[in-house]
């Protein structure tokens, strides 16, 4: 293979192993359609056209880039105490968060106690794209042609033929650590840098793995789509109904009646813990949910 | 010149954040490929964190993580943490918009067999629905 060809070769893998159609004459082909109206323009046209588009938009990213490199000069130094954004706020977060939360993260403490009707949203947002995913990706009779169900046939004997010792032992020995690390990431999120999302993301990085290396199938066996389903929903209603309560007696003037133990101690920081487990195990299940939606349509 | 240049290095993570930035709309603009379309507007997320962590940053002091209990956290010895948690936020959010754009660009590709939008365009004005 001469160098050029292995340079076109990688382009290709870098544009995607699937086949593109470079023209609409291979997209009519492949739809296996004939044209219902004759065609107004060709692509040559079209690309011309997206010429003077270019120019246009070649000028917007020069101008761009000058506006904003003129605009961050004359923003307040880098690393300077006085600048406007170390002002009363943050300081509050940070004299009284210990004792006002009970957590040693203040970060934590910060987007889970003061701001976590904001969190909230922020989880809603995550809970909203893995239901659109699934309806946009999820296989069913009237979505999948015989040529789709053929690959995914032939994807899960090769899963299963393929025997790889080294990958399998590499994988049984990193999962306990992906899963121990993930849980460790959870539960210390009020102590030490982590919290539910992260942790979330290593657990499902962990079942992502697992997957991967012995097929899809044994991943079913213990968490298949209805309990997915239910660890989404039901750890999204348990911090709602946290939230709710934090946010009642709050609004009307009434002691929290949460007990917020000595800080630095596991069990303490009131409701920071049981969202970060909560928040966790549901960044978990939407990460694995991304993962096989994307590679086969179903959970 | 040298005032300006010496501004710019003490804006170094600020000058670097429009780079990307730019890097990031050029991307999105000129890419006829959806798919790097997207990875452009993930640059373009990734500059912006940039720069709000870096106008949380202060000088000599650390992260926002108590570990000594017996005294008042004091304002003096801890970088500022609002940045940060927003950071937090906007980080989960760009991960949800992109499975979904994600999402999309696996339909277009199912109905057109490309992602090349200028190829969808043509296609679609020959009339192939």
């Amino acid at each position: 293979m001469s160098t050029s060809n292995r340079f076109k070769a990688f382009f290709d893998w870098v544009d995607g192993e699937e086949w593109c159609a470079k023209t609409p004459d291979e997209v009519i082909a492949r739809q296996k359609k004939a044209p219902v109206r004759r065609p107004t323009y060709e692509l040559d046209s079209y690309r011309r056209f997206r010429r003077l588009n270019q120019a246009v938009g070649a000028l917007f990213c020069i101008t761009l880039a000058v506006v904003l490199t003129l605009v961050v000069v004359s923003f307040p130094p880098f690393g300077d105490p006085a600048n406007p954004a170390n002002n009363e706020v943050p300081a509050r977060y940070i004299e009284r968060g210990i004792e006002e939360t009970g957590s040693a993260n203040l970060v934590g403490g910060m987007i889970l106690s003061y701001r976590v009707f904001d969190t909230f949203g922020e989880s809603s947002v995550l809970f909203l794209a893995a239901t659109c995913v699934t309806m946009l990706l999820r296989r069913d009779r009237n979505n999948t042609t015989s040529r789709d169900l053929r690959e995914l046939r032939s994807d899960d004997r090769a899963d299963r033929k393929d025997k790889d010792i080294v990958l399998r032992t590499v994988v049984l020995l990193l999962l306990p650590v992906s899963v121990m690390v993930g849980f460790y990431v959870m539960l210390f999120g009020h102590l030490s840098p982590g919290g539910g999302f992260s942790g979330g993301s290593i657990l499902g990085g962990g079942l992502i793995l697992y997957s991967r290396t012995f097929g899809s199938g044994s991943v079913r066996k213990f968490f298949n789509e209805h309990l997915y389903h239910l660890v989404k929903v039901v750890c999204l209603m348990c911090y709602g109904l946290i939230l709710v309560y934090y946010v009642f007696t709050g609004s009307n003037g009434l002691d929290n009646h949460i007990w917020l133990g000595i800080p630095g101690n596991i069990i303490s920081s009131g409701i920071i813990m049981p969202i970060n487990v909560l928040v966790g195990f549901e960044v978990a299940c939407t990460i694995y949910a991304f993962y096989a939606l994307f590679s086969e349509g179903e959970m | 010149m040298s005032d300006f240049l010496s501004i710019l290095w003490t804006q170094r993570y600020m000058v670097t954040a429009v780079i990307l930035f730019c890097i990031g709309t050029f991307s999105l603009i000129f890419n006829p490929n959806l798919i790097k379309k997207l990875i452009g507007f993930d640059l373009m997320d990734g500059a912006i964190y940039m720069m709000l962590t870096s106008a949380g940053y202060i000088e000599g002091r650390i992260a926002p993580i108590v570990t000594d209990f017996s005294a008042t956290p004091s304002v003096e010895t801890y970088i500022n943490p609002v940045p940060t948690g927003l950071v937090l936020t906007g980080i989960v959010v760009s991960v949800s918009v992109t499975a979904f754009a994600l999402a999309l660009v696996v339909r277009i590709y199912k109905k057109y067999h490309t992602v090349y939008l200028d190829v969808i365009m043509a296609s679609m004005k020959k009339g192939v629905d």
